[in-house]
């Protein structure tokens, strides 16, 4: 039963956060940032369209380097 | 986000998924029989239905906000991801997903399995093969129609998109008994990445408490916006691909020289 939560709970990590977590942490960072950024006067819309630029190339580039 | 967006976004995102399945149940079909194949087809589209039934209420009673928030963070994380490998394919990195190659792959082992009745189930090799193939690919199905319908309140919209593209790909599969290799599946994953970046980060920010410029409208700008970077990066890596050819290619004179 525990082993099969585990695999359950292994599987789904692996489904969402697929083969780069280091993406999957920046992308949650810039959620939380945006989140305590809204709380105050400034806008903070901008946040997770940067956090994509800057994360999807970086992990496209560190990948396509290693794989050179 | 209009219900036609909606239906599009769920319908190609289930056609990848599709794809992948039936390459799994042609091949249990071809080499253990259509019964057992069929069976274990069908007995795990009727598990994802239930999970979605039970699961499908459950989200949608959540308050908006946070709904979007959570829904909104994993879409995203999960889009990227599905970016990032089609960019990454596409751009030479990694091998195009080779449907042909998997069915044969599937066929030889398939074949080679010894037979066994179980019930009903005339192979139950067969039966299994088929239902963990459909049940591994259908969860992303699941994942994504729960995900899409349950933030816009339209379950039953998201579940009719994935139901169009499982029985649309089921049955040019079935009627073909080959492998779908001429669907340009890389491309419709690159396509549906885009939409699960945009929306999910549309969302995401929306339950973090951001107000977007333009409100719906500024979607017109961020999933183009996501494509053009897709695609800079597949130029990117198909250039230093290019460049990397032309390096080798000049350098092998000089080492046969020495």
């Amino acid at each position: 039963m525990h082993r099969g939560l585990r695999a359950l709970a292994a599987f789904v990590c692996d489904l969402v956060i697929g083969d780069d977590w280091r993406v999957a942490l920046g992308l949650a960072m810039a959620v939380a940032v945006t989140a305590a950024i809204s709380r105050t006067a400034f806008p903070s819309w901008w946040l997770l369209p940067t956090a994509i630029l800057a994360l999807l190339p970086w992990s496209v580039w560190r990948t396509a380097r290693r794989r050179a | 986000m209009s219900a036609g967006a909606l239906f599009i976004a769920v319908f190609l995102a289930c056609t990848v998924e599709a794809v992948e399945a039936t390459t799994i149940v042609l091949a249990a079909g071809l080499a253990r029989g259509w019964r057992s194949a069929g069976y274990g087809a069908v007995a795990a589209v009727a598990v994802l239905t239930v999970v979605v039934a039970a699961l499908g209420p459950a989200l949608t009673a959540i308050p908006t906000n946070a709904l979007r928030l959570v829904i909104g963070t994993v879409l995203l994380v999960f889009g990227v991801q599905w970016l990032r490998k089609a960019v990454l394919r596409a751009g030479g990195v990694t091998a195009l997903h080779d449907e042909e190659a998997i069915f044969q792959r599937k066929l030889a082992v398939a074949q080679r399995a010894a037979s066994q009745r179980r019930g009903t189930v005339p192979d139950w090799y067969g039966f299994t093969l088929a239902f963990q193939g459909v049940l591994l690919e259908g969860t992303e199905v699941a994942f994504i129609v729960l995900t899409f319908g349950s933030n816009q309140h339209a379950i039953p919209l998201a579940s009719a998109a994935a139901g169009a593209a499982i029985l649309l790909v089921g049955a040019a599969g079935f009627a073909v008994r080959a492998p779908l290799a001429r669907v340009p599946e890389n491309a419709l994953k690159f396509l549906v990445g885009v939409m699960l970046t945009g929306f999910g980060a549309f969302w995401a920010a929306e339950g973090a408490g951001a107000r977007w410029p333009g409100s719906d409208a500024a979607l017109l700008v961020l999933l183009p916006g996501i494509a053009v970077l897709g695609l800079l990066l597949v130029a990117g890596l198909l250039r230093q691909d290019g460049a990397r050819d032309r390096r080798t290619a000049a350098a092998s004179p000089t080492q046969r020289a020495s």
